[in-house]
């Protein structure tokens, strides 16, 4: 396995849920498609952690964390982390229902969680390069 | 009037003092004796003497009638010696003795029907005058003058008719006063009326009041009468006090005196007891047609500001101010306020009216009632409070500049605890005795009305309670389904395309299986979807009004120009208001308007969240036709909010709706 930077391959990732079973589903889908999960969190404090530690190449973060907002959680990878991953939001919700939202966030884009793969998320993230 | 038997100038040689009687008969009789006795002289040079004795009945028979017999018994004498000492000796004494016996007799007889027909024309008279006195008063009481008018006719005329020096006509009072209502006098002096006295104070009222019938004082008694002092300085000698008993109570008295102590003949009382029968009936009717105009004048009043009590809004504010202005009037009182008592012993005022400082009185104006004053008795007491001011200097602060002379409060009582008080007060003397009472009335319907506008406060305040409880069910209804099934079945459908991934390319029959089984999943969760939109906007919790309003604007079918100025977070039942009331009028436009464009604007000012919503169809938008505005009139108006909507058959519609930001 390659170490890349940002903006080249995309190959590691750390998804940030706080549902266990959609983070073993999405796990296994990622990899399938050749994207490795090399961490997973369920709060935005491990996220942060996890992210500054692993220098992931992309991070999909889901909106609804429990208590905490993931919009928040995009601000502070944005701010506050060196590693500079590219950002995209997950949710169940579909993405007219949040599209107002994910535009006006610094996230890459948006992928429904029923639609994740390794695919969309490569083509959410190339697209948020253009 | 020559009868008039009371004061010395009138008396005549009847009554008056008995020497000048027998001293004025005795010069009179004798000057007459000299011109008969003249005349005699003359006639005796051709008649005989002896027939010529009988010419001096010419002098007896005046002074019979103007002196009476006594005097005339004297000059009969005198005549008789007279005729015997200058004009003929007697031949016998007998002749002399029964002259003088014819003489005396003759006297007797005509000084007796001179004074019968004295008595009877001065009776006549009296009767006369009485009947004429009786007859203008009755007059003036038929044409329904005012009460003041007809009791300053009644002294006059029972003074004159009585030959009074003074008289005067007082009521008694609830408080166990008497005010004197009018007074009349012969002699040159001011007479106050309006004066209260106790009626413990004064000699006749008081007599006439215990004895409920007419009374009689003379010598220093007298002066000690209801006029006090004035008859002091008239010098009254005696007084007759009568009750004027109307409408089955004793109501007043009526008090003449006298400076002489025997002016009044015993018939006086019955005399006077005829116009205080007349009083008594004009005083009745006067009174039930006053209490009668009064009674329509309070209840008008009253009914003015019921009306606006039941119809009031939100705000009491019109029943303070219509109140202020009607109780004034109602109640003979120059100035009225409506006040509020606060938790710190101040008190607001809500309305005044009739005050000259009214600067210190504005509404929201607020001081701490002095001690003591009325307001603060009632403050203190939770009871009505009356001060009445003989002088200025006992006047608290508040009063300065006002010339009140009366002051009268009285309690409002909303639901058992007190609110506060109307307070009102008089330049003109005390206010009358029954202020308080029917202040009483007023005090109720301000206590209404601001029981009305607790209640529909409360009213509103559980409606906005009730709606809100509706939203957080509703919005936890819509983090459950995400939180639950919408993510499990987003975790199934990743699942199975997953396995199907995973299945062999041998299998392909599972894998396309597997493919429906995803597509239905998905299916089922866009279905889920447009219920939980249907149940809360996540979008309106999770980024607010202006990313909820632009999802709503994008989606519409019809063209939505949107109009955003917003920059921060509402409370939530606003944020939720305004967000439905966007929702159902666009979704209405979409349903009924047939419309081609509308226009959605919403931004803050001054204090509130203006919303806008106006579409180009076909307009006709009716409240009783559905659920939707209905729910939006509910919704705003729990919030403290208007709504209007204006929809003009062809002419599009209009919704325009304020929620206040405070309240809410
Ligand atoms: N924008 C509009 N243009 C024309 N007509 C309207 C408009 N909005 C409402 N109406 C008329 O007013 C009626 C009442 O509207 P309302 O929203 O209260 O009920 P509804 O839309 O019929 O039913 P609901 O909203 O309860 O589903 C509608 O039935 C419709 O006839
Ligand atoms: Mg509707």
């Amino acid at each position: 396995m390659l170490w890349c930077n940002a903006g080249a391959v995309v190959r590691r990732c750390v998804i940030v849920d706080d549902n266990e079973r959609f983070l073993a589903v999405a796990r296994s889908s990622l990899e399938r498609g050749g994207l490795e999960v090399v961490g997973t969190a369920t709060t935005t404090t491990q996220a942060l952690e996890l992210i500054g530690a692993l220098r992931p190449d992309v991070v999909l973060v889901d909106i609804a964390l429990g208590t905490e907002s993931g919009f928040d959680l995009v601000h502070r990878i944005v701010a506050e982390s060196s590693a500079r991953p590219h950002v995209v939001l997950i949710s169940t919700r579909r993405e007219d229902d949040v599209a107002e939202l994910v535009s006006a966030s610094p996230a890459a884009g948006f992928v429904w969680k029923a639609d994740l793969s390794a695919r969309a998320v490569r083509d959410v993230v190339a697209a948020g390069e253009q | 009037m020559w009868w008039r038997p009371e004061s010395s100038e009138a008396s005549g040689p009847l009554t008056g003092p008995p020497l000048q009687r027998w001293v004025g008969g005795a010069l009179i009789g004798a000057g007459l004796i000299g011109l008969v006795t003249g005349l005699v002289a003359i006639l005796n040079l051709h008649l005989p003497p002896r027939g010529l004795l009988i010419l001096y009945l010419l002098a007896v028979v005046p002074v019979a009638i103007w002196w009476g017999a006594g005097p005339a018994a004297l000059i009969s004498a005198a005549s008789v010696i007279t005729f015997v000492l200058l004009i003929a000796p007697p031949q016998s004494e007998g002749t002399s003795v029964v002259a003088f016996a014819v003489f005396v007799a003759t006297a007797l007889v005509v000084a007796g029907l001179a004074a019968g027909l004295r008595r009877s024309v001065r009776r006549s008279q009296e009767l006369a005058a009485e009947q004429s006195a009786l007859r203008r008063v009755a007059t003036l009481a038929a044409e329904g003058v005012p009460a003041t008018e007809l009791f300053v006719a009644v002294t006059r005329e029972v003074g004159e008719l009585c030959g009074a020096d003074l008289t005067r006509l007082g009521r008694y009072e609830d408080g166990g006063t008497v005010i004197r209502v009018a007074a009349w006098t012969r002699m040159p002096a001011r007479l106050p009326i309006g004066g209260r006295v106790p009626v413990e104070e004064t000699r006749v009222a008081r007599d006439v009041l215990r004895a409920g019938a007419p009374v009689r004082v003379s010598g220093t008694d007298a002066t000690n009468g209801a006029g006090g002092p004035l008859a002091r300085e008239l010098g009254i000698r005696s007084s007759i006090g009568c009750p004027v008993v109307a409408g089955g109570r004793l109501w007043g008295v009526v008090v003449v005196s006298s400076r002489n102590p025997r002016a009044f003949p015993p018939e006086t009382e019955e005399r006077i007891l005829h116009f205080t029968e007349l009083l008594a009936t004009a005083v009745t009717n006067a009174e039930a047609s006053a209490a009668l105009l009064r009674n329509a004048d309070e209840q008008a009043a009253l009914r003015r500001v019921a009306t606006l009590a039941a119809r009031g809004g939100a705000d009491p504010g019109p029943v303070f101010r219509s109140v202020a202005d009607q109780v004034g009037g109602l109640l003979g009182a120059d100035c009225t306020s409506v006040l509020r008592f606060e938790s710190d012993r101040t008190a607001t005022y809500l309305a005044a009216h009739g005050w000259r400082d009214t600067r210190r009185r504005g509404p929201g104006a607020r001081w701490r009632p002095e001690t003591p004053s009325v307001i603060e008795q009632v403050q203190r007491t939770g009871r009505s409070a009356r001060l009445d001011y003989a002088s200025l200097g006992e006047q608290p602060p508040s009063l300065d500049g006002e010339d009140v002379t009366s002051t009268v409060a009285s309690p409002i009582v909303v639901e058992s605890r007190l609110w506060g008080s109307i307070g009102v007060a008089s330049r003109t003397g005390p206010l009358p005795p029954d202020t308080e009472d029917r202040l009483v009335a007023f005090t109720e319907i301000v206590a209404t009305a601001i029981a009305n506008t607790e209640s529909r406060a409360q009213l509103a305040a559980s409606r906005a309670r009730v709606i809100a409880a509706g939203d957080a069910t509703r919005r936890r209804l819509e983090r459950d389904l995400h939180d639950g099934a919408q993510q499990r079945l987003v975790s199934l459908a990743l699942e199975l395309r997953n396995v199907q991934a995973e299945v062999p390319d041998e299998l392909s029959g599972l894998s396309a299986g597997l493919g429906r089984l995803a597509a239905d999943v998905t299916a089922v969760l866009d279905e889920l979807r447009e219920l939980s939109r249907g149940i809360h906007p996540a979008i309106l919790s999770e980024g607010g009004l202006g990313p909820a309003l632009r999802t709503l604007a994008r989606r519409s079918p019809v063209a939505v120009e949107l109009t955003l100025r917003l920059d921060h977070r509402y409370a939530d039942a606003v944020e939720v208001a305004a967000y439905y009331v966007a929702a159902e009028a666009l979704t209405n436009t979409v349903k009924h308007a047939n419309a081609t464009h509308a226009e959605l604007a919403v931004e803050e000012y001054d204090g509130e969240l203006r919303l806008l919503v106006v579409d180009d169809g076909v307009g006709g938008a009716v409240p009783t036709g559905g659920t939707g505005l209905t729910g939006l009139y509910d919704r705003v108006e729990a919030l403290g909010g208007t709504i209007l909507v204006s929809s003009p058959g062809g002419g599009g519609t209009r919704i325009e709706v304020a929620l206040p930001l405070r309240a809410g």
